[in-house]
This record gives structure tokens, C-alpha cells and sequence, in this order.
């Protein structure tokens, strides 16, 4: 009887807490409402979550074509399985909506909550525990993320947050098996955001260090910790290998860090933050910036009583040192203690005093550039500042309760006063009036439905070139494009965030050309969206000026007046915001090339005039264009020019066969795979495949019954695993692979009697299209699915025999 | 009889004898007031003197990183009394 009483009473009380952390994870975006989305800056929200969780899935993204390798998102896909879960259940776009906003929240909340009530002791551990999450949710940090939507980034920090205290937990309880299990399940989604993920594994990386060294006197208490830290790494990487292959397999193959993370580029940003991150801002948990920018968000900021609160908040918890020694502290507070004034000096980056031991990690640790915005260290300051808070409290309560015990609620009242006034905007409910949802245009659902009805695979291009966020009629604030990421085809696009127009690349010369005012250039960069299998082009009439684009309605008239003054593109469907023009003849994704060129020059505007000049490009040809003195796309950066003048560009038009290129069909069974049907292969011929040109894409010929081929798509295994192992000994590898228009991918196919192979002397069989590197992760999704499976059998295991002793 | 200026001397005289004492117990401590005190002072300076109160909370931060240096060379020194809180 009395265990049942304390069973319902534990039961009770996770109840009120999980009922209080989700009103303190609501409060944040309640006075938003229920309709409408809201998705400004880098919130990131699926329109479509089904189908996004779908493309995150693929290795390759298949949707966005200056940028298609998929790897390094991948991680996200546990994050949007859960949208799309949601949606899957029927829940509404923008009640699912809102939820990716309310789970990290609380989250952020559980996890501080969970993390401060195992370590505080004593009377009064409660209250601190929720004074410690009141701070950890309502402070300046958490608000300037949720300005900038980095809703990911919210998700990412509370699942490290749960890391560090099942390690924690981990290490102390003698049911060591559980906690195990706990950080298996929680670490599928330590890589929600990259950057994030790492730091995660840092603070726990430092935590076990400082651990491990603490109890090195007691033998047996650290033998027992080495051997928790070790299972749970290894948990860690098995649960995470169906993301760690196929970015390992990058790492061998492209220098995928100075892709994305060069030194010279981060340093740029480094530099730009210096103003910002000295340490009177940092220490306030907020950029200087904000306390000078004239943007309606940061009024908060611009006031005093803001940054001044927040500014005592952390005073306090720095003050604990007044109390204890120490000495006398216990190693988790002495732990975070340091943590605070360590992350603090690392959050200043190239600012005084810590400059010359930054720049030392900067120059000399391999992947510290990824901190080239040094705020990130601010993320471990606040974890250390919560728990430090709390138990300030628990200090201060115990003298108070010894001199004036009926004064506790006077303190406690004051303590809680200057935590909520340091977060104040974000009790208003929307942020002063800046998360505002919006409602998307009902003509973007009729494009969607119309494109896909009458593209097939075929690319659009965006006009016009928005380079950063974007500012529509039907929007309070910027976003990202969302043709970008609505129509779920092919786009051609500046790269949202990417300053400058690339020279080299399709969208980089599409712009270059449509917006200069040589009509023979128009004509160039219609050519080059031609060849890189565009189909329509788009043009926003709904887009209006924002800070970063200007004159918009104008440079809107220019394109309407330049589109319809060339032959190559006709206007095709109006919709009430938004234009489509198509291209005469366009070419199909996937083809075999009747024309094979090689010219000596690069893949630029210049050099597409001078072909068109020459005569190259005829209507109805289905030519492939190799450019010899072309650089690989991560060569390239903004704002390069041609390399080579175009009076030395040569024309070599190349043998293949003498007879006619065979019919193609083609069919997508994913963004990772297609299927050709090749009929009537006389002759080698070249098969141009319109999508980014990528090492990892590989073509095989199969060998099938006529019957079989394209017609047995539904038989098609979907995982690329699968169709390997049953296509073993009956795939050939075809070999030559080569950038042909300018980014997509080529192979010489050798067929009819010239061939060497007896298998590639048929004139009619099937070509696979497979991009390599999502083998690695339908791989790696095995492994850890079956340690998974593990962790949940062990779980089994052990109630059943708990069960059965408690029985006995 | 005492008077009461007597009193309130007596009082202040207490007071500096007992921080005499934690302070010599505690050597960081008048480093860590002083971090907070010349933090706060930055605070209010920032609204005019730039320059002054970025000066003023770096050298704030190195009198913290002084006194938790101390503290952690007493713990090493003294060894530490885990649990005591």
C-alpha cells in the first residue's frame, strides 16, 4: 500500500514538472497562434515534412543542383522524422509547426532539470533546480538563437545537455546498463546540427577528462568509469555510423573541411566577430552588436535594464566563489565552475586577453575552425551559469533559513525577478511582435501542383538571383527562397547565404548572363541553362525590397523585359505571384549525346558566347560539351574571373561512333538511382546524365530481357544494398567518367561490335546510375539499427529478469 | 553605558576583523569582489566610455582567472575536502 502511495506521488510529480515544462516551452511563441508558419531566417521548417525527411534520407539531394552532395545533412534526419512523423499521424502543418518550435524548449528544460536535480543536494534542491531552468530557457543567449530560427541548433544543445547527465548519472549509479542505453537512444541525434554536435562532444569529452582525473586516487572507482566511458563511446559511434560512413568516405576522397570550413574563409568570419565578442558582451551571453543594431528585435538589448539584469545574473553565479572554496566544493560544482570562466575566455576569440592562445588553437588544432563565430563557446558558459545559479541558491537558502527562515520567498522572489527580466522578450510570447507566422500563398501549392505535372526531372531556374534572405509581400520578415524548397524539383539557384554569384557554375553564369545588357549574353546564358537540363524559369513578382536587396520592382521589369525579348524562352504560366517562361527544347536529364566536343577553354559566359558565335548550339541537337580547362567546383569561389581569354578557346568535335545515338528511357527509382533503358546500341555513344558532376556517381551496364527493363521498376529494390547484392556478376562498371556541359556527369558508353567486353556487345540493355556513397549509409543504418535493437533487447532482458527474482 | 557612535564602531570594527579573517583564509576572495565591482562599473560605462569599460572588464577577468588560479593551487596544495558542501 504505502509503495503504491509513492508510486502515485512520483507519478504526480512528473507530472506538475512535465506540466511546467511545457508551459515555460510554450511561452516563448504563444501569442503566435495556430495558423500560419513560422519559418523566418534559418528556422528550417519542411514545408513538406513527409517528403523532407525522404530526400534526407539520400546521400545525394537531387533537388538542388549547385549544391547536391547531401552528406553533411544527413544528420538531420532523426530532427525531421519527427515532423514528418507528426504529419504522418495528421496533425496539421502549422500545429506541427509550432511543435518544432515548443520541443526543443522543453527539452532544453527536461534536460537542465534532469542534470541540476541529480547534483544539488539538500533542502531547497528543487527550487533551484527550477530557478537554474528558468535561466537556462529565458536568457540572451537562447533568445538571440531564436531570432536567427536556429530551431536545429536549440534541439542539438538540449540533446547535449542529456548526454552530459546520462554520462554524469552514468558514472556514479551501479546500474550502469541503463544510463548506456539512454545515451545510445539520445545520441541519434547528436549530429542534428554539425557544429553543435561537436561541441556536445566536447563539453563531454571535458567532463569525463576532469572525472577521470579526479578519481584517479580511487582504484576501482575509476577502473569502473574508464570501462562506463568506454562502452558508451563505442554506443555512440555504432548508433551513429549511418551518418559517420559515408562523411568518412568524403574525407578520404575531397578535402571536405577546406570546402566548408577553410581557414581563409572562416578567418573572415573571425575577424568580422571581433567586435562583438569582447568580453563585456559575451559575458552577458549576447553579440555587441545587438546593443548598437536598429532593428526593431534587439530594442531590448538597446535598453539598460536588459543587458544589466543579465549581466547580474552571471555576476551571481561567478559570486558562488564568495561562499565556497574550492576546497570544499564538490567536483561536479568545481566542474562547471571552471567550465564557466574557460568557455568564457574562449568565447572572446581573438579579443583580449585570451587572443594568443585562441589564435595558437586557431592555427594549430585540426577542425578548432569551425569556432570561427567564438560565441558558440558562450553555449558551455550558460549550462555552467545555470547550474551555478541553482546552487548559489541552495547556499543562500540555508543562511537565510538559519537568520530569517519566513524570508526565503522574498529572496527566491527577487532571484527569479532578475532571471526573467534578463529574458524578458521572450515572455512576451512572440518576441516583442518579431516570430509572427505567416500564411504561404495559395498559387505556390497551384505552381507545385502544375510542375509536377509537367516537369520531368527537368530544372528550374530562380529569377531573381537572391543571394541571402528574401522579402515577399505576404511576409513580415525574410526568409530563405522557398522556391527553393517547395516545388520538389530540380532547382538552379544562388546558394541562400553565398554573398556573390559564382562564375563557373550554371546558376553563377545564368545570372551573369541574364543580367548583363549584351543581348548576345542573354542568348549565352539561355544556352547554358539549356544545356544543364533547365526546363523553366521562374520569376518572382511577389518579392519586395529588404535591407540586403534593393530596387527590387525594377531589376523584376528588366527580367520580365529581357525574358521576352529572347527567341530561346517563351512565356508559359502566370500564377498570381509568380512567372513561369520555358525553354525552347530543353534538353531531357538523362540522354545520349548525338554531337561529343571537346573545347580548350573554361565553362564561362565568355566562353558559352563564343560557342553560340561559332555556331555550336543548334535547336533540337542534343550535344556534350567538355571543357578541358574547366576547375572543379570547389575550386571555385565568388567574385573569380575567367581564367583564360576567349581567343584562344578551340573547338575539337570528337569521334565516336558512325552510327546514331540509341534511344534512352530513363526512370528515378531515388535521388540515389535511375534506371536507363538504352535501345538500339550500335555504337559507343556518350551518356550525359544532367545532374552535378560527382566522383561518387557510378554507371553499370545490366544486362536484362527486354521485357524486364524500366517495366520492372516496382521489382527495383529501393535500397541501393539490396539491388547491388542481386545485381552481383551481372554489373559492369562503366569506366569513363568525365564533367561534360559544364557540371554534370558523362560516360563514354563502349557498345555494338567495337567493344571489347562480350557483355557490351548487345545493342539493348539497362544502365544503372547509382551514387555511390548511400551503400555507406544504408551500411551504417544496419549497424546501428542492430546495436538499437540491442540496447532495447538488453532492456527486455533485464525487467524479465528483475521480474523473475523479485517473483522468486 | 555605551553610546551609540561607540556602538557603531564597535560594530564596523567587527566587521573589518571578520573580513580580516576571511580574507586571510580566503586570498582570492578580494580578487573575485573585485571582478564583480569593476564588471559592474564597465557595466555603466559602456553606455558612454566605450574604450574605458572593455579595458575595465578585461582586467576584471584576469583578477577572476588570478582568483580561481589561487583556489585551485590551495586545492592542490591542501588537498580538497569533497562533500563538506
Amino acid at each position: 500500500m504505502m509503495s503504491k502511495n509513492l508510486r502515485i506521488k512520483k507519478l504526480l510529480r512528473y507530472f506538475k514538472l512535465t506540466l511546467f515544462f511545457l508551459i515555460i516551452s510554450i511561452i516563448p511563441i504563444w501569442n503566435s497562434g495556430i495558423s500560419g508558419l513560422i519559418i523566418h531566417a534559418d528556422t528550417f521548417f519542411p514545408y513538406f515534412p513527409k517528403e523532407s525527411a525522404y530526400r534526407l534520407a539520400y546521400t545525394w539531394n537531387g533537388f538542388f543542383i549547385t549544391s547536391m552532395d547531401n552528406t553533411v545533412v544527413v544528420p538531420n534526419l532523426p530532427l525531421h522524422s519527427i515532423a514528418a512523423g507528426l504529419s504522418w499521424l495528421g496533425l496539421a502543418l502549422p500545429l506541427v509547426n509550432r511543435i518544432w518550435f515548443i520541443l526543443p524548449f522543453f527539452l532544453l528544460a527536461a534536460g537542465i532539470y534532469y542534470l541540476t536535480s541529480a547534483l544539488y543536494k539538500g533542502n531547497g534542491k528543487e527550487e533551484a533546480s527550477i530557478l537554474a531552468t528558468l535561466f537556462f530557457i529565458f536568457n540572451p543567449l537562447v533568445r538571440d538563437q531564436l531570432v536567427g530560427g536556429s530551431v536545429s541548433i536549440l534541439f542539438a544543445r538540449a540533446i547535449g545537455v542529456f548526454l552530459l547527465v546520462l554520462i554524469i548519472r552514468g558514472l556514479e549509479s551501479p546500474k550502469k546498463g541503463h544510463y548506456l542505453i539512454g545515451i545510445a537512444f539520445i545520441s541519434i541525434f547528436i549530429a542534428t546540427d554539425m557544429i553543435v554536435g561537436i561541441i556536445n562532444l566536447l563539453i563531454v569529452a571535458s567532463f569525463i577528462i576532469y572525472y577521470l582525473l579526479t578519481s584517479y586516487s580511487e582504484r576501482q572507482k575509476f577502473a569502473d568509469s574508464c570501462k562506463f566511458v568506454i562502452a558508451a563511446a563505442f554506443l555512440i559511434l555504432l548508433v551513429n555510423l549511418w551518418w559517420l560512413f559515408p562523411i568518412a568516405s568524403k574525407f578520404l576522397t575531397t578535402d571536405i573541411v577546406a570546402e566548408h570550413l577553410g581557414t581563409d574563409k572562416g578567418k573572415d568570419i573571425l575577424y568580422a566577430t571581433k567586435g562583438s565578442t569582447n568580453i563585456l558582451y559575451v559575458i552577458r551571453m549576447m553579440y555587441g552588436y545587438v546593443t548598437s543594431s536598429v532593428h526593431p528585435v534587439h530594442a531590448y538589448e538597446r535598453t539598460f535594464i536588459g543587458p544589466l539584469a543579465a549581466l547580474l545574473i552571471v555576476l551571481c553565479a561567478y559570486s558562488t566563489l564568495l561562499f565556497i572554496s574550492f576546497k570544499e566544493m564538490n567536483r561536479y560544482t568545481r566542474y562547471f565552475y571552471l567550465l564557466a570562466v574557460v568557455a568564457t575566455l574562449f568565447a572572446t576569440g581573438m579579443n583580449t586577453p585570451f587572443k594568443v592562445v585562441f589564435k595558437f588553437f586557431w592555427d594549430y588544432i585540426p577542425l578548432f575552425n569551425i569556432f570561427r563565430n567564438p560565441m558558440k563557446f558562450t553555449y558551455f558558459s550558460v549550462i555552467a551559469y545555470s547550474y551555478l545559479i541553482g546552487f548559489l541558491w541552495l547556499i543562500l537558502r540555508e543562511r537565510i533559513a538559519k537568520h530569517a527562515s519566513n524570508r526565503i520567498l522574498v529572496y527566491y522572489s527577487c532571484f527569479l525577478g532578475v532571471i526573467l527580466i534578463s529574458g524578458w522578450p521572450l515572455l512576451t510570447g512572440n518576441l516583442i511582435g518579431f516570430i509572427k507566422p505567416v500564411e504561404i500563398p495559395k498559387y505556390y501549392d497551384e505552381a507545385r501542383d502544375w510542375i509536377q505535372k509537367t516537369n520531368n526531372y527537368q530544372s528550374i531556374l530562380i529569377l531573381p538571383n537572391n543571394n541571402w534572405y528574401v522579402k515577399y509581400k505576404w511576409t513580415p520578415y525574410d526568409l530563405q527562397d522557398i522556391a527553393v524548397d517547395y516545388f520538389f524539383a530540380p532547382v538552379v539557384s544562388n546558394f541562400p547565404g553565398r554573398h556573390e554569384i559564382v562564375k563557373g557554375q550554371l546558376d553563377g553564369i545564368a545570372y551573369e548572363g541574364l543580367y548583363g545588357e549584351d543581348m548576345d549574353y542573354h542568348i549565352s546564358a539561355i544556352e547554358a541553362l539549356r544545356l544543364g537540363a533547365v526546363k523553366y524559369i521562374m520569376l518572382h513578382k511577389d518579392e519586395v525590397d529588404n535591407l540586403l536587396h534593393k530596387d527590387i520592382e525594377n531589376e523584376v521589369d528588366n527580367l520580365y523585359a529581357k525574358l521576352n525579348s529572347i527567341n530561346l524562352v517563351k512565356h508559359e504560366k502566370s500564377f498570381e505571384g509568380i512567372d513561369f517562361y520555358s525553354i525552347v527544347s530543353p534538353l531531357p536529364r538523362i540522354y545520349a549525346a548525338d554531337e561529343y566536343y571537346k573545347i580548350s577553354g573554361d565553362y564561362s559566359i565568355d566562353t558559352l558566347y563564343f560557342l553560340q558565335k561559332a555556331g555550336l548550339f543548334k535547336i533540337h541537337h542534343r550535344s556534350a560539351i567538355e571543357f578541358i580547362r574547366q576547375k572543379s567546383p570547389s575550386d571555385l569561389w565568388p567574385g573569380e574571373d575567367s581564367q583564360k581569354p576567349i581567343v584562344n578557346t578551340l573547338i575539337s568535335k570528337q569521334y565516336i561512333s558512325d552510327h546514331k545515338p540509341p534511344k534512352l528511357e530513363f526512370k528515378k527509382i531515388n535521388p540515389t538511382r535511375y534506371l536507363v533503358d538504352v535501345k538500339g546500341a550500335e555504337g559507343s555513344f556518350v551518356l550525359v546524365f544532367s545532374d552535378s558532376f560527382n566522383k561518387g556517381w557510378k554507371a553499370y551496364i545490366r544486362q536484362k530481357a527486354d521485357d524486364e527493363r524500366l517495366k520492372a521498376k516496382g521489382e527495383e529494390p529501393l535500397s541501393a544494398l539490396w539491388s547491388a547484392w542481386s545485381d552481383r556478376g551481372n554489373r559492369l562498371e562503366i569506366k569513363e567518367h568525365f564533367m561534360v556541359n559544364g557540371f554534370a556527369n558523362g560516360w563514354i558508353v563502349q557498345t555494338g561490335q567495337e567493344a571489347k567486353g562480350e557483355g557490351q556487345k548487345a545493342q539493348n540493355f539497362e544502365i544503372v546510375l547509382e551514387y555511390k556513397p548511400q551503400i555507406l549509409l544504408e551500411a551504417g543504418v544496419l549497424i546501428s539499427a542492430v546495436t538499437l535493437l540491442g540496447c532495447i533487447g538488453y532492456l527486455g532482458y533485464d525487467l524479465f529478469r528483475r521480474r523473475r527474482n523479485n517473483a522468486d | 553605558m555605551i553610546c551609540s557612535g561607540e556602538e557603531e564602531i564597535m560594530l564596523i570594527k567587527k566587521i573589518i576583523k571578520k573580513a580580516q579573517t576571511y580574507i586571510k583564509k580566503r586570498p582570492s576572495a578580494i580578487l573575485i569582489i573585485s571582478f564583480i565591482l569593476l564588471f559592474i562599473i564597465s557595466a555603466f560605462l559602456l553606455v558612454e566610455q566605450k574604450k574605458i569599460a572593455e579595458y575595465i572588464a578585461n582586467a576584471a577577468y584576469c583578477l577572476l582567472i588570478i582568483g580561481v588560479g589561487i583556489e585551485v593551487y590551495q586545492m592542490i596544495k591542501y588537498g580538497e575536502r569533497d562533500g563538506k558542501e
